[in-house]
């Protein structure tokens, strides 16, 4: 691509070094976010009126001395200044405490969820800023076709229906009516761990396919709408009509002088973006039993199980903290015009 | 007015009739099962959304959800948009730390996933009524307004006739409430309108993951997941509480869009 703009002569760049005292300090900010985030968090749980292991105790009656042992274990009767102290002295030392229901390390089970996630999450962002972008393009530069319309509404409907009624006509269509595809679940119980590869390769991605299509429709009508609207605007631009006029070829219009400028406000919509990708992939793992961080904040808050909600909760925040610093460091390269300040 | 809000008008009065006179027009009580005609039945002129898996009445059931979700969306937007008018109005018109400590706060909370804050909260909160529900979700709420009534006040605060209030002699309190506050108020309403669809969506979602209002109350979220079930058997269960909260949703979305073209004209 970059082969046939040899004979344009490049615009001075400025040096790539400037940006090193920016990057130290933006991902100081970002790490002074997360944790001051983190902190409120945990400060909120402990100012709240419930106790924790009030279900716990309910349900295992235990003599006092057990209690006061369960109690100095989780911490109940700290103060305020204690409680933070316990948890920052923990989390120095990768210890996020003991889940209250399954009686493991946080980390533990937190490492086992992140997996997962990362694949569906990942895998959601990647087509939404591949495929999505490219529909949004096509769709401002030929407006008025049958085509785009019907993109139009699909976008729509995917922005109106919320992703777990989404999702479950997803099941109910391509897993209950034509069987094509297994309506939950991670990996197929039943396969053989010797089976190959390239059978488990299969599986995963049949168990990926509902969850993945839920995930990306009901997320992408946004990189399409905002592509969309910002090709629109460049459109107009006096660089496109003088290079129209110079007789660019249709392609090499869109992709150098068209789609370049219509980047930026993408980049700036990633980072807004990603809380919401956190929602979604709670409701839509929700609907697959998708064995992520969005199944086990949602079942740790269903048993109190405080620990663990507030060791998922950290490592969300942490992902959507890294993922707008990533955001603002592709704002700069994507925009000149930002490197100056 | 434009078509769409005309559209929504109307959708709003249909939602608003299946809340107010809709457990009425069922034929059996809330949770009092049709023993004799049986569970999960397709939609007939005797039920007609068809009985759940309890062999409870649908409509019944989709009317009595529709007070407590709405009901519940908006309480918690009042909540969100006093506690953020006043949190963005003190924070535009204080100076120094407390202002300072303000933003702060909010740029913090911004910051987080909001279903982050809401799941914390109610894990420790533990179990949830229609109004912790809906305190919860407009504590979680208020940020993103107050963030707007901020900016709006330190605008405001600039403009010709505040300083003309503040010559003639205004206290600073009069200033932000006569002033400043009417000038603010309506991006304040329509940040308040354009995020009654986002409560609603969350507390459906809530109810379907199994931690809102618990069963056998009625909540849309909590018949779709109940739907979920039984969806191979009976696929309407999923119809009736899905359209309605799209319905909700869309409603609300275009009455927001339409109040910001009736109150902000310029940020068209």
């Amino acid at each position: 691509m970059s082969g046939a703009g040899a004979s344009v002569p490049k615009p001075p760049c400025p040096a790539i070094d400037d940006v090193t005292p920016w990057l130290f300090r933006r991902t100081l900010d970002a790490a002074l976010s997360a944790t001051g985030g983190i902190l409120l968090l945990v400060a909120l749980v402990h100012l709240l009126p419930g106790d924790p292991l009030a279900a716990v105790l309910r349900d295992h009656p235990a003599d006092p001395a057990t209690v006061a042992a369960l109690r100095e274990r989780w911490g109940t009767d700290l103060s305020l200044g204690q409680t933070m102290v316990r948890f920052v002295g923990g989390a120095l030392r990768g210890d996020l405490g003991i889940s209250l229901s399954a009686g493991l390390p946080v980390t533990t089970l937190l490492a086992e969820r992140l997996g997962p996630t990362l694949l569906l999450g990942g895998l959601t962002l990647l087509i939404n800023f591949t495929v999505g972008l490219a529909l949004g393009l096509w769709s401002a530069l030929r407006p008025a076709t049958l085509r785009a319309h019907l993109l139009g509404g699909l976008t729509m409907a995917g922005y109106a229906l919320p992703s777990f009624v989404l999702g479950l006509i997803l099941v109910w269509v391509f897993a209950l009516q034509l069987g094509w595809l297994p309506p939950a679940g991670y990996s197929d119980p039943l396969l053989a761990p010797d089976a190959g590869l390239g059978a488990h390769l299969l599986d995963r991605l049949r168990h990926l396919a509902l969850p993945l299509a839920t995930m990306v429709l009901a997320t992408i009508a946004v990189p399409i709408r905002h592509q969309r609207a910002a090709v629109a605007e460049t459109l107009d631009a006096p660089w496109v009509l003088a290079a129209r006029a110079r007789g660019v070829a249709p392609a090499r219009l869109a992709w150098h002088h068209i789609w370049r400028p219509a980047l930026t406000p993408i980049v700036t919509l990633l980072g807004l973006w990603l809380p919401a990708l956190v929602a979604g992939a709670v409701f839509v793992e929700a609907v697959f039993a998708w064995p992520g961080l969005g199944t086990l904040i949602a079942d740790a808050t269903a048993n109190r199980d405080v620990p663990v909600v507030i060791g998922a909760g950290a490592v969300l925040i942490i992902a959507v903290q890294c993922g707008s610093l990533i955001a603002d460091l592709l704002y700069r390269l994507v925009d000149p015009a930002q490197r100056r300040s | 007015m434009t078509r769409a809000t005309r559209c929504a008008v109307v959708l709003l009065a249909l939602l608003l009739g299946l809340a107010l006179i809709g457990p009425w027009l069922a034929p059996d009580p809330l949770d009092q099962p049709d023993l004799l005609g049986g569970a999960l039945l397709a939609p007939s002129a005797a039920h007609w959304l068809g009985t759940d898996q309890f062999s409870r009445d649908v409509f019944a059931r989709l009317a009595a959800g529709a007070r407590i979700s709405l009901g519940i969306a908006g309480g918690a937007i009042a909540i969100a948009t006093l506690l953020g008018t006043a949190i963005g109005l003190l924070a535009g018109g204080a100076r120094g730390r407390v202002a300072d400590g303000l933003r702060r706060l909010i740029d913090l909370i911004l910051g987080l996933p909001r279903l982050v804050v809401l799941l914390v909260l109610i894990a420790g909160l533990g179990t949830l009524t229609p109004a912790t529900l809906a305190l919860v979700l407009g504590a979680t709420g208020w940020p993103a307004i107050a963030r707007l009534v901020r900016g709006e006040t330190l605008r405001l605060r600039e403009t010709g006739y505040v300083e003309a209030a503040r010559a003639l002699g205004a206290s600073p309190r009069r200033t932000l409430w006569q002033h400043i506050l009417p000038g603010a108020a309506a991006p304040a309403l329509v940040a308040a309108a354009l995020g009654v669809a986002d409560v609603i969506l969350l507390e459906a979602g809530l109810s379907f993951i199994g931690l809102g209002i618990q069963p056998p109350a009625p909540t849309w979220g909590g018949m779709i997941l109940e739907a979920r079930d039984h969806i191979a058997a009976a696929p309407w269960l999923l119809l009736a509480p899905g359209t309605a909260l799209v319905a909700a949703t869309i409603t609300a979305t275009l009455l927001g869009d339409g109040l910001r073209r009736r109150l902000l004209p310029e940020l068209r």
